[in-house]
Parts: structure tokens; sequence; C-alpha cells
């Protein structure tokens, strides 16, 4: 019994850790995104850089995320819970306050099996004022 | 009490120490990763807060203020055991060049998830940013 219990809390303490970490480095993606896509658009630069943001987004988080795939989507992200396992979604857009919002949802890669009741979502997000150049 | 029963007593009781402890030193372990995943989440928020008070023209206070307070509002959300706090400092520049410098704190409510049986009480977090504001920003 002592064995199975030590087995347990050290699957949990490995997947914890390792959520931990991706959650971490998707929020501080999230946040590089957020302020990519404050920055100016490449020709116009008193417009939001939205394409930019999400890949600012895949180009930081995808390194940490350890196997998960990356999708950077045109709209509006899934819900996480809809989003395969193993994946997650990037997207960025305009909202109509005219901030700048960027998103990674979905469930990456987790190596202790979801029977084990640690199906980890990762849900953040980031808002921030366009910047504005003098005419 | 013969010798097999004696053995079995001894396990009983260790097993009756050791398990308790094993989940006390997880919870333990998961409430550090906790709170340096907050204070992850805090740093961020609170630094993009202070680029957005910069990104406001210089002398219109009420504006860097407004938008500092709505992206650190969009960007640190209420989940489980995170509840923001509050954003303090963000009043705006008077001139291009000069610093804003935004501070905002969070509460990690351990006692309302099963790592309050090791951290029983309520931590308060905080973290500031500053930034610069440029002359050839905002219009």
């Amino acid at each position: 019994m002592v064995i199975g219990v030590f087995l347990l809390l050290l699957f949990g303490a490995v997947s914890a850790s390792l959520y931990t970490v991706e959650r971490g480095a998707a929020v501080t993606a999230v946040a590089a995104g957020a302020r990519v896509g404050a920055g100016a658009a490449p020709g116009n630069p008193n417009t939001p850089n939205i394409e930019g943001a999400a890949a600012e987004v895949v180009r930081v988080v995808r390194p940490s995320l350890f196997g998960t795939r990356v999708n950077q989507q045109t709209g509006a992200c899934r819900a996480p819970r809809q989003v395969p396992p193993g994946e997650v979604d990037v997207c960025a857009r305009l909202s109509p306050g005219g901030m700048v919002e960027v998103e990674l949802r979905g469930r990456p890669v987790n190596p202790v099996p979801a029977a084990f009741g640690l199906d980890w979502v990762l849900d953040v997000g980031a808002q921030i004022q366009p910047v504005t150049f003098k005419p | 009490v013969n010798l097999q029963e004696q053995g079995q007593g001894q396990a009983l009781v260790e097993t009756a120490i050791v398990v308790p402890s094993m989940i006390a030193l997880m919870l333990g372990f998961l409430a550090v990763l906790v709170r340096v995943e907050a204070q992850i989440e805090l740093e961020s928020a609170t630094s993009l807060a202070a680029a957005a008070a910069v990104s406001a023209p210089a002398g219109d206070f009420s504006l860097s203020s407004r938008y500092a307070q709505d992206t650190w509002k969009g960007t640190l959300h209420y989940y489980g055991y995170l509840e923001p706090g509050t954003l303090q400092g963000c009043a705006g520049y008077g001139q291009a060049g000069e610093q804003v410098t935004c501070s905002g704190t969070a509460t990690l409510r351990y006692r309302e998830t099963p790592m309050g049986l090791v951290v029983p009480f309520d931590l308060a977090i905080s973290a500031s940013a500053t930034a610069r504001s440029s002359e050839y920003r905002s219009r």
C-alpha cells in the first residue's frame, strides 16, 4: 500500500511540476505576444500587429510544451476542453473595445495517464492597449 | 502475541506515520509550485499594465490609468486559488521620457484547496514594474 501511495504521489509531483513549467511558459508567451500585438503592424504604425502576436506566442511557448502540438488559430480559440489532448490553440484578435487579446488554450501532453485524474488544461490570456504614434 | 502479529502491527504503525507524511510533503511541494507560478502571472500582468500606462498620451493621467487598469483586469483573472488584488501607481506621466511604476497585489487562497492542510493561511503576493514613455508614442 505504501508503495502504491508513493508511486501515486511521485507521478502527481512529476506531472504538477511539468504543468507548472508549461503554464509559466504559456503566461510568459502570451505576455510577449501581447507586447508584439500592441506594437505596429508592418507598413501601418497605428494598426496593431495581430498576426505577429500569435506568431510570437508560438515561438516562445513551443520549446516548453514538450511534444504538444501548437495550433496558430486565425479566429477565436476553442474552449480548452474542446481542444484534443496533446494540442493547444493560440489566438490573437482585437477586442470590440480596441484592446489586443492574446490567448493560449488547450490540453498539453502529459506523461501521467488521464486515469490519475490529472488531465491538465491550459487557459491563459493577456490583454493590452495598442500603442499609437504621433502623426 | 507471536512474531508474525507483532510484525503486522509494526507495519501498520509505520504506514500510519509514513503515508500522511508523504501526502503532507506532496501538498507542500504543490504549494511551492503554485506560489512560484502565481508570482509569474502577477509579474506579467503588472508589467503589461505598466506598458499600457505609457501608451497613453503624456499628461492624460486618467486615460493612462484606465489603460493600465483595463490591461491588468484583462490579464490577471480569478481562478481557484489566485485572487487578483489591486493595481496602484499607474497614474500616468507628465512628459515624454518619464517613467511609470505600477504595483500589483494578489492573494493566494490556499485554504480553498487541499493545500490548505499544510498551508492553513492566505498568502499575499506583490509585484512591481516600471516602463518608460517615449516621445514617439501616443498621439
